[in-house]
């Protein structure tokens, strides 16, 4: 019994280092595949001939450092206990392949100035990242444009779903039917949304806005072609466009929350306002704190409806990340620029979840 | 249960069909094109000279064509790049359409494209026949890479009805475009119903021309330099530009989904420069006259070209790539030719087609294609350039600021390009 | 007598009602202006290409005509792609469904080593976009062989992170007891998971299977850069399409492939909803 910390530590130790030495080995491999012109110096020569027992090697360490583990986990261990990795093995062969295996290779082609036909054509060290944050602006644009629409798609959206939810929490017939009008334009394709919300947004006035806007005697905006309103628009057709369904998430939450909680509060003569913050919230918070990562990380990758709406413009004040990336894979012919500025979007979609996980999974009540 | 397994099985059975649909036997040769011409009039065009190869020549030879639509230009661009990076011959196609000049120097510097010069001399095609114009990305190294094929031109296009009821003519110079615009100009109510010009924001054609017309240039011949920042003729240009949206009469250029011609043939605007290639769907959705004029020039006439130009692929079996060939010999006849320029609005690209009894017709009918034709003659083609793409994007970015949004002035223009311009010079180490 | 009271209770229905009124007035308000792009969608489809253009636009038809989705469906090869996109959904779902459910199992109701590790896989992979992903997975459907075929749209989806974690959680709140009790019971983990976790699991479960089904449905670069030939495109694809470069949008026509590409969402959809309420009602049960 006493014996279990070391051990635990070792398996630990164990895992890290296989983890490292199978990125190792698939780097060794990957410069050999891709005939990359590396530098050369004795650490990469040795780095080219081991790939492949590197790879096998860490695959070793791997197991040995499970099945060390899961002797501090269970009592006695059985059989069964290795039953769990079964279960899990497709999901992480799938992951492994589809997306742990390309992110890596994005990290390694960031590394050179390629195209798409010759990815390792020269050899640049990190010199792309320094570029993206000194020299290339529109980078620090796109980025900039980014981080404003994941804050306003996240304080919008849950806000918004929150109070449709409480709005929509009644049994009445006109609530369920609001909850079905409200979810429809989630099922509509965003190029669709984007045709449709030109002809709103349009800058004439005989836009839906516009229209609006002239009936309280507002003289007309070309919403699209104004930087300060071109991105506001491109935020509320997404808000349109998702309120629905994560107002039916926390619907569902809040209908899970027993009735007897609010009797009580009721009782304790407690107002709506700390009913809500005090007992409503807490009890969402699981959900909520999923809604946080999922936006966040949805809104990081947009790009269809800016695709098509208005293109990045005008100028570049609706240009992101991911627009970013892909144009400067295909339309510029430089895939090294856009594997750098993928692997700062993993970067920071990591970090971000982390931050998340760490410090709210502590608040989160579950049931 | 039971429904989740009939299912799959299903699921299977459709999948196992598709697969078995694409390992089709190849007695005759097929090779296949992947092209930008979406549906309507310029999908119908390449779908109808497939089917007629197929059934004349193709039959002939034992060739069948077929063509996968691939998207816009940067699409198509970026599948075929993808394609070549498996280098599995199965899926790489034969023949491609590329653009001129952002599609073609991709792969020709990567040595991707065959050289076409045995095969257009085994066929007997004179180079000489075509517009002169039209072949600037054709060469690359000595080596005859590309031919052109959907090319176009743009065109200043005019409500006639309502210039002859102003008494106004199609203007020549830039002076004349001024006076036009300003007359042509209709405000009511405080609102602009109809702007007298509208130009796109698309600095890589229009004002790549002005620079041309004020004889400088936009890129120097070597491809190392952007003149028209160090001569002044850029701002000049950015200047006027400027200068004409704040008077009122010029329109701002219009977000990426909403369609400018449309918006002409609505009579929103009293002349527009546009691409030839609309000359089809404009002549038919007006319900004015409309008239067509060269694009107005500063000090000297001049015209940009642009569109799509064909090419073949290496990566193939060589009897396939000359498979291929037959077909593109085939488009580069003057019935061909000539059947594009009628069905679409794209340019006779050779001096010989413009002699068939179907463009005599055409220019008789509709004399307004004639006036692209003729335009050649002032063409420019830009050269061959590595930097092109990324200066031509900062271009489309900093005019957008100081044309659509405003959010610039002049000054800050011409200071943000210059600084690009320097980023450019480092990065490329010139 | 009887109508006197029938009155009286008129007239207290329509007090209890009044507060409710304000609320209601602007809840119809909101769903009108939800419902609006549709409406605008629905009859662009069905008007002329020149009354589809015309300033200011009208807001009913005066034209009343199909032409549009006949266009649509003749020119497309519409059945091939609509055949398409429902065999990639279907086919996604199943397959998500096959690796999600014993993952989520796993991370929920058993203690292994490495656990952390193994989820924090499954969490990165939830974050990453397609953009970063498509040219490996491109090169690596290559090297299979499957690049004509329609696999490379549904195995890379195979496993849906975003299903795992929230089944995961489902999972987690089902109450170990019940688990035990069943294994108690003999019961082997296929039954463990088909027979008491995923019932106990609807409303998770029809969440993230519409989540899925809608997001696949609609689905427009993936495909793009997936399906080179015309047999293995979906319909998303058959839309741009329909948007011409050179010539001018043809707005009837575009609406039209729309209104057909998201009707048969709608309509299953409509027919679920009650199901999808009584599922998530069913979790209020304790």
């Amino acid at each position: 019994m006493a014996n279990k910390k070391p051990i635990r530590i070792c398996a630990n130790v164990l895992l890290t280092i296989s983890v490292l030495l199978i990125g190792y080995g698939f780097l060794g491999v990957r410069i050999n595949q891709t005939n990359a012109p590396v530098p050369s110096s004795a650490f990469i020569d040795l780095t080219k001939r081991i790939g492949v027992p590197m790879i096998i090697a860490g695959v070793v360490l791997l197991v040995t450092a499970i099945v060390l583990g899961n002797t501090t986990i269970q009592r006695r261990t059985h059989l069964s206990d290795y039953f769990p990795y079964l279960l899990i093995i497709p999901a992480i062969a799938f992951l492994m392949v589809f997306v742990v295996y390309p992110m890596l290779d994005v990290i390694y082609l960031s590394l050179f100035n390629g195209t798409v036909l010759t990815p390792t054509k020269r050899w640049l060290g990190t010199s792309n990242f320094e570029a993206l944050f000194t020299v290339r602006r529109d980078f620090q644009v796109a980025l900039k444009n980014t981080a404003v629409y994941t804050v306003s798609m996240v304080v919008g959206l849950i806000a918004l779903s929150l109070i449709f939810a409480i709005w929509l929490q009644k049994d009445r017939k006109i609530n369920s039917v609001a909850q079905t009008v409200f979810f429809t334009p989630h099922l509509v394709a965003s190029i669709s949304c984007a045709f449709i919300f030109q002809w709103i947004m349009s800058g004439e006035s005989y836009g839906l806005f516009n229209t609006v806007l002239r009936l309280f005697g507002v003289p007309k905006v070309d919403w699209l072609n104004n930087a300060n309103t071109a991105m506001g628009c491109i935020i509320f057709m997404n808000l349109w466009k998702n309120i629905g369904y994560y107002t039916l998430i926390i619907m569902s939450a809040l209908k899970s929350i027993p009735t007897e909680i609010y009797e009580a509060a009721e009782l304790d003569n407690a107002s709506t306002l700390r009913t809500f913050f005090k007992i409503t919230l807490p009890l969402l918070s699981p959900q909520i704190f999923f809604l946080l990562i999922t936006i966040t990380t949805g809104s990081f990758k947009v790009f269809d409806s800016i695709n098509i709406m208005t293109g990045g413009g005008p100028g570049d004040a609706t240009e992101v990340l991911a627009r970013y990336i892909y144009k400067y894979a295909f339309k510029l012919n430089k895939l090294g620029v856009a594997s750098a500025a993928g692997v700062v979007l993993m970067v920071i979609l990591v970090l971000i979840t982390l931050i998340d996980f760490k410090g709210l999974e502590k608040k989160v009540h579950y049931q | 249960m039971k429904k989740l397994v009939s299912l799959v099985l299903a699921v299977i059975m459709v999948l196992s069909v598709c697969c078995v649909a694409a390992m089709a036997d190849d007695e005759p040769i097929t090779v296949t094109i992947w092209h930008t011409r979406g549906s309507g009039k310029n999908g119908d065009r390449i779908l109808a000279s497939i089917e007629e190869f197929n059934n004349t020549i193709g039959k002939e030879k034992g060739i069948v064509v077929t063509e996968s639509y691939q998207g816009n230009y940067v699409n198509t661009k970026s599948a075929i790049m993808n394609a070549l990076g498996t280098g599995d011959q199965d899926i790489i196609p034969e023949i491609v359409v590329l653009e001129r000049a952002a599609g073609v120097p991709d792969f020709a510097i990567e040595g991707k494209l065959v050289d076409l010069t045995p095969y257009v001399e085994a066929s007997g095609i004179d180079m000489e026949n075509f517009q002169q114009a039209l072949l600037g990305f054709s060469y690359y190294e000595g080596e005859l890479i590309a031919l052109p094929y959907i090319r176009s031109t743009p065109v200043f296009y005019y409500n006639k009805t309502v210039a002859d009821e102003l008494g106004l003519k199609a203007p020549e110079t830039i002076e004349d475009m001024i006076e036009f615009g300003k007359k042509m100009t209709l405000v009511e109510n405080g609102e602009t119903v109809r702007y007298g010009v509208y130009m796109p924001n698309d600095p890589a054609w229009f004002i790549a021309n002005m620079m041309w017309q004020m004889n400088s240039a936009l890129f120097n011949d070597e491809g190392t330099r952007i003149p028209c920042l160090e001569d002044g003729c850029l701002e000049k240009a950015l200047t006027a530009w400027r200068q004409w949206v704040d008077e009122g009469w010029f329109a701002v250029p219009v977000p990426t989904g909403v369609s400018a011609t449309e918006q002409f043939s609505l009579g929103k605007f009293g002349a527009i420069f546009n691409s030839c290639g609309s000359m089809a769907n404009i002549l038919s959705t007006a319900e004015f006259e409309v008239g067509v004029c060269f694009l107005p020039y500063w000090d000297v006439p001049s015209a940009p070209t642009g569109g799509g130009n064909i090419a073949l692929l290496k990566d193939n079996p060589q009897e396939y790539i000359d498979a291929a060939w037959e077909f593109v010999a085939f488009l580069m006849s003057d019935e061909q030719i000539a059947l594009e320029a009628t069905k679409t609005g794209y340019l006779p690209t050779t001096k010989t087609s413009i002699e068939t009894d179907v463009i005599k017709e055409l220019w008789a009918e509709h004399p307004q294609y004639q006036v692209a034709f003729d335009q050649l003659a002032n063409g420019h083609e830009l050269p061959w350039c590595e930097f092109k793409a990324d200066f031509e994007d900062q271009m489309t970015i900093i005019c957008g600021q100081l044309i659509q949004s405003k959010e610039i002035d002049v000054a800050t223009a011409m200071q943000k390009l210059n600084e690009a311009a320097e980023n450019i010079y480092m990065e490329y180490g010139l | 007598m009887d109508k006197a009271l029938r009155a009286e209770q008129r007239r207290r229905h329509l007090r209890n009602y009044l507060p409710h009124l304000p609320g209601d007035i602007i809840k119809i308000l909101a769903m009108l202006i939800f419902v609006f792009p549709f409406y605008w969608m629905l009859i662009t489809a069905f008007k002329t290409y020149k009354e589809s253009i015309i300033v200011p636009p009208t807001l009913l038809p005066y034209s009343f005509t199909v032409d549009a989705f006949i266009t649509v469906i003749t020119k497309l090869n519409w059945f091939t792609y609509a055949r398409n996109t429902i065999v990639v959904t279907l086919s996604v779902i199943v397959l998500q469904l096959l690796v999600m459910v014993p993952a989520s199992y796993a991370f929920s109701k058993f203690r292994f080593y490495g656990q952390g590790l193994f989820f924090g896989v499954v969490l990165v992979a939830f974050m990453i976009p397609t953009q970063i992903t498509f040219i490996t997975t491109y090169m690596t459907m290559a090297d299979w062989k499957l690049l004509k075929t329609l696999w490379p749209q549904i195995i890379p989806f195979g496993a849906n992170a975003f299903g795992i974690f929230l089944l995961r959680q489902s999972f987690k709140q089902i109450p170990d007891e019940i688990v035990e009790s069943a294994k108690l019971d003999s019961a082997s983990e296929l039954q463990i998971m088909t027979r008491i976790l995923l019932p106990m699991s609807k409303s998770a479960m029809i969440t993230i299977a519409l989540f899925s089904f809608v997001g696949h449905w609609n689905s427009y670069f993936w495909p793009l850069v997936m399906s080179i030939t015309e047999e293995v495109r979906p319909l998303t694809i058959a839309i741009e399409k329909l948007k011409e470069i050179e010539y001018g949008l043809q707005w009837p026509q575009i609406m039209a492939g729309n209104v057909l590409l998201v009707l048969p969402v709608v309509i299953i959809y409509i027919f679920a909803s009650k199901k999808i309420i009584q599922a998530f009602a069913y979790r209020g049960m304790k």
